[in-house]
């Protein structure tokens, strides 16, 4: 396993590319991930926060080569994921799952719950067959659903108890490694909450490490240790949850930061409204793709793209005000901000 | 049987026009399987004598121009115009399916190939391609099968294209790779089985249309073959007496009438019937 | 002073499964210049209730009860007296801006359609309207925009298109129906923005509906949460967030991430076959054995905020 000051790294990320093209005689291409590095430690979660369009989706089907990266490296348990042919890779697979976003459409609508579970458990020959049954009882009693419930269809379950069934499922195959895409963004809160907590405790029990990506800071806060912010295509700032939400320094990470919604009409909070909206990534913006909505623009950002460099602790953030031969301007950020 | 399913079921039943065609094919269909015990007569005994009687309490529908009993033909003829579309269906829905989801999932260059494969074949009128088939190849049963078959399977290629691609988008599609399923795997059991309904439809639909381009080819001649009863041949038969003996002609083309008009009665029911969010083809 | 008064409003409507009662027994008031949140998980009934006051339901829906606005009862105004009101007196903002706009036409078009048809203006001059609406939304470079169609907008571009054609005709009430769903964070903030000026600036009132307790707290001055159907709290949007009153209505807020994220146990209740007595009681912490039988009124609890629950009956 792979280790870097002591600490071993269930999945390392290093400069993920994925660029679509589209049309068969004029090509246009998208770069939707354009160069990600993380690490995930073992039985850690990591968060990846961005507004729709930032890449984040992609960059959870990348890393389980749900999709086929353009360049970079994956790897998982000390395997290069990306390096493996078809087999080895299927043979794979089962300890590195994903939860995906719409519950409803994440179930084979024409099989019945007890099958859905069972499946992985026949493909694998993870149980034996006389004791399938008890295992698939089993899953369903820890993800908090009833025995009735194995003869239902999905289409009779609720949102949230749809997601528990895809959750049983892929604890039926005992993953190391779990892709969590935005997996409450369509469930009530209420039914949110218990997801989540339901999530945390699997996670304890089962020891995965999760990737867990939204657009909600508010459940980045509550579900990870470390996190990276994206914009476009790029990882702006990254580093641990506890570290960025106290004093997050990239402009875009503040202005997310301060569009929090918060329940309380009493909060009353100095809010960074954010002018305009996210370029296309079709056409980004040339240097800093934040510049043109950013409130500190320089000249040079308009020019020369910042590149990720670490504040220490493994805070790591890609902005001119924080390069480091120009201290000039990071004391000038500084004042801007404490007024 | 599933809450859905029995729904779907109560829907069709609802149904009038679907419910008469399915006791109509229902009938035709026992009569085509029990020929040898209900139908009154031997198909092929020729009683110059009787020739040309027509419909009486002996022979309900007449005798044609060979003394044979129009009744037992019209039965045995339910029974060859069954056999050969439902084999028609049977084995253009298999391949068209196949190369339908063959297409729609792996997408790229074989999708491509197989979509202006069946473009140009389309581009041809259907049932000169069947004639045109059926004369380099020669009249005869399979010959019909053949030449029935080679267009047929388009349509269902083209729904099953249609429907799988919206099925690959599902996330469960992508949850089962993740699983590390083979894509053989997937398309036998998450695709095609989401597929059905749609294509269910369509080959109720196809079997009214196969049965017609049947009769078609038999009136010309160039299906099944004398003395094999068949509602289309008979109709050709029939043709020269059309003046004196209009039931040689009536009976057939009524049954062939009723049959097609069944098929399309329980085809629109079901369509109505499946479930609209599981209906992919809009 | 009240605008509108909502007294004993049922929406039933028959399914093959049974009468689902999506608004049962709701009396609700919006004040002059005042927003009022309807707060409440999904199926709980409150697209339903909005979309009954002007309505706007399908056939089959069996609405009863009164809904005074003016002094007239929207539920007995013809079709053509209702169609005076709609988008002119109370627009409804609905939630789905895509599906919402008419994609053959351009937004301009759209947005100038009220003042045709409510104000007959002539087309130039409605024109040149429209594009002032789309500069009040904060749309940049307007004239040129306003001969766009929609999926040329961004979605938080869309939003803004609906929000200025609620406004078009300055109406005194305006119904949003999840105005920010969908939208990211960065967007939604402009949103709020944009609509507390707005209503500040119009003096109209406004019924938001929504799932989002934050939205509630950012735009609102009352609240109300539905629940099963039914309003189990009504109150002063400052009083709720220091505690709601209802059992339902504390968990429903305690499961808010900023707030604890504290699960509630159970499903929401069918709309056909809601549970005996208090609806909430299979989920509640503090159920009593009357809860099982018992229906609780809606009873004032402290100065203005109301319960539905028979701790405070």
């Amino acid at each position: 396993m792979a280790s870097m000051r002591g600490v071993s790294f269930m999945l390392e990320v290093q400069g993920l590319k994925k660029t679509f093209t589209s049309g068969l005689v004029s090509k246009r291409s998208v770069k939707a991930v354009d160069g990600i590095s993380f690490n995930i430690a073992d039985g850690e979660t990591f968060g990846l926060v961005g507004e729709s369009g930032c890449g984040k989706t992609t960059v959870g089907r990348l890393v389980l080569r749900l999709i086929e990266p353009t360049e970079g490296k994956v790897i998982f348990n000390s395997i290069d994921v990306l390096k493996l042919n078809k087999k080895a890779l299927r043979k794979l697979r089962p300890q590195m799952q994903i939860i995906f976003q719409d519950p409803e459409s994440s179930l084979h609508p024409r099989m019945k719950i007890g099958d859905i579970i069972a499946e992985p458990l026949k493909l694998y020959n993870l149980v034996p067959k006389a004791n399938r049954e008890k295992k698939v009882l089993e899953l369903i009693d820890m993800v908090g659903l009833q025995p009735e419930h194995v003869n239902r269809f999905p289409h009779e379950l609720s949102g949230g108890q749809s997601q528990r069934v895809v959750l049983a499922r892929v604890l039926a195959l005992g993953p190391r490694f779990i892709v969590a895409d935005e997996p409450t963004s369509s469930l009530d809160v209420s039914v949110q909450a218990q997801i989540l907590s339901l999530m945390n405790t699997v996670q304890e029990e089962f020891h995965f490490s999760c990737l867990f990506i939204s657009h909600d800071l508010n459940l980045i806060s509550r579900m990870t240790s470390s996190m990276g912010v994206m914009y476009l295509g790029k990882i702006v700032e990254a580093g641990s949850t506890k570290e960025l939400f106290e004093e997050a320094r990239h402009p875009y990470t503040r202005a997310l930061m301060s569009a929090i919604p918060i329940a309380d009409p009493q909060t009353k909070r100095k809010k960074i409204v954010l002018e305009g909206e996210m370029p296309s990534p079709m056409n980004p913006p040339s240097g800093c793709r934040f510049h043109t909505r950013c409130r500190f623009k320089e000249k040079i950002c308009e020019k020369t793209e910042p590149q990720l460099i670490d504040l220490g602790e493994g805070h790591r953030i890609a902005c001119h005000l924080y390069a480091a031969e120009d201290k000039r301007l990071v004391i000038r950020h500084r004042v801007t901000v404490e007024i | 049987m599933t809450l859905a399913k029995s729904r779907n079921m109560d829907e069709f039943l609802k149904n009038r026009a679907s419910v008469a065609g399915l006791i109509v094919i229902l009938m035709l269909i026992t009569a085509a399987i029990l020929a040898d015990f209900i139908a009154p007569y031997d198909t092929d005994k020729i009683a110059l004598k009787e020739k040309l009687k027509s419909p009486s309490w002996e022979h309900p529908m007449g005798t044609d121009q060979l003394g044979r009993d129009v009744l037992s033909r019209m039965i045995y003829g339910t029974r060859t115009t069954f056999e050969l579309s439902i084999l028609v269906v049977a084995l253009t829905s298999t391949f068209g399916v196949f190369i339908g989801i063959i297409a729609g999932y792996f997408r790229g260059v074989i999708d491509e190939i197989l979509m202006r494969l069946i473009d140009v074949l389309l581009a041809f009128p259907s049932i000169i391609l069947a004639l045109v088939i059926i004369g380099a190849l020669g009249p005869g049963m399979i010959n019909t099968i053949v030449a029935i078959s080679l267009v047929g399977w388009l349509f269902y290629a083209r729904v099953a294209r249609a429907t799988t691609l919206s099925i690959r988008e599902k996330e469960y599609i992508e949850g089962a790779r993740a699983m590390g399923c083979s894509d053989g795997y997937i398309c036998l059991r998450y695709v095609l089985p989401n597929c059905l309904p749609p294509i269910i439809v369509l080959m109720t639909l196809n079997l009214g249309s196969v049965i017609l381009s049947i009769a078609a080819l038999g009136y010309l001649g160039l299906g099944a073959q004398p003395p094999t009863p068949e509602w289309g041949s008979m109709l050709n038969e029939g043709r020269e007496y059309l003046r004196d003996c209009p039931w040689l002609c009536v009976f057939p083309g009524l049954m062939i009438m009723l049959a097609v008009l069944a098929f399309n009665f329980i085809g629109d029911g079901l369509r109505d019937a499946i479930d609209p969010r599981q209906m992919v083809i809009k | 002073m009240t605008l509108l008064s909502i007294e004993h409003l049922n929406s039933h409507f028959m399914t093959v499964d049974g009468i689902v009662r999506a608004v049962d027994d709701v009396s609700l008031e919006i004040g002059e210049n005042e927003t009022l949140g309807l707060v409440g998980e999904s199926g709980c009934g409150k697209t339903v209730l909005a979309l009954s006051l002007l309505r706007l339901l399908s056939e089959n829906t069996k609405t009863d009860g009164r809904v005074i606005y003016k002094g007239r009862d929207l539920l007995k105004l013809n079709e053509k007296e209702l169609r005076g009101v709609r988008g002119k007196e109370i627009a409804h903002i609905f939630q789905n801006p895509l599906s919402s706009l008419n994609p053959v036409l351009t937004v301009g078009f759209q947005i100038s359609e009220p003042f045709l048809r409510h104000q007959g203006l002539k087309k130039s001059i409605a024109n040149s309207r429209a594009v002032q609406m789309l500069g009040l939304v904060r749309i940049p470079s307007a004239p040129d925009r306003a001969k766009e169609y929609p999926h040329e907008f961004s979605g938080g571009m869309r939003q803004r298109a609906m929000i200025a054609m609620g406004l078009a005709c300055s109406p005194s009430l305006i119904i949003a129906d999840e105005p920010t769903r969908g939208l990211d964070v960065t967007i939604q903030a402009q949103i709020v923005e944009l609509m507390k000026d707005l209503i500040k600036n119009s003096g109209a009132s406004m019924l938001l509906i929504t799932h989002d307790l934050s939205l509630a707290a950012q735009l609102c001055d009352k609240v109300a949460v539905m629940y099963s159907g039914e309003i189990v709290e009504y109150a002063d949007i400052k009083e709720f967030f220091k505690g709601p009153a209802h059992p339902y209505a504390r968990s429903f807020l305690e499961s808010v991430p900023s707030r604890g994220m504290k699960p509630i146990r159970g499903i929401s209740p069918s709309l056909i076959n809601p549970p005996p007595g208090c609806r909430f009681h299979p989920r509640c912490d503090c159920s009593m054995d009357i809860c099982k039988s018992v229906h609780p009124p809606l009873t004032e609890v402290k100065d203005g905020q109301h319960a539905r629950c028979l701790l405070y009956a």
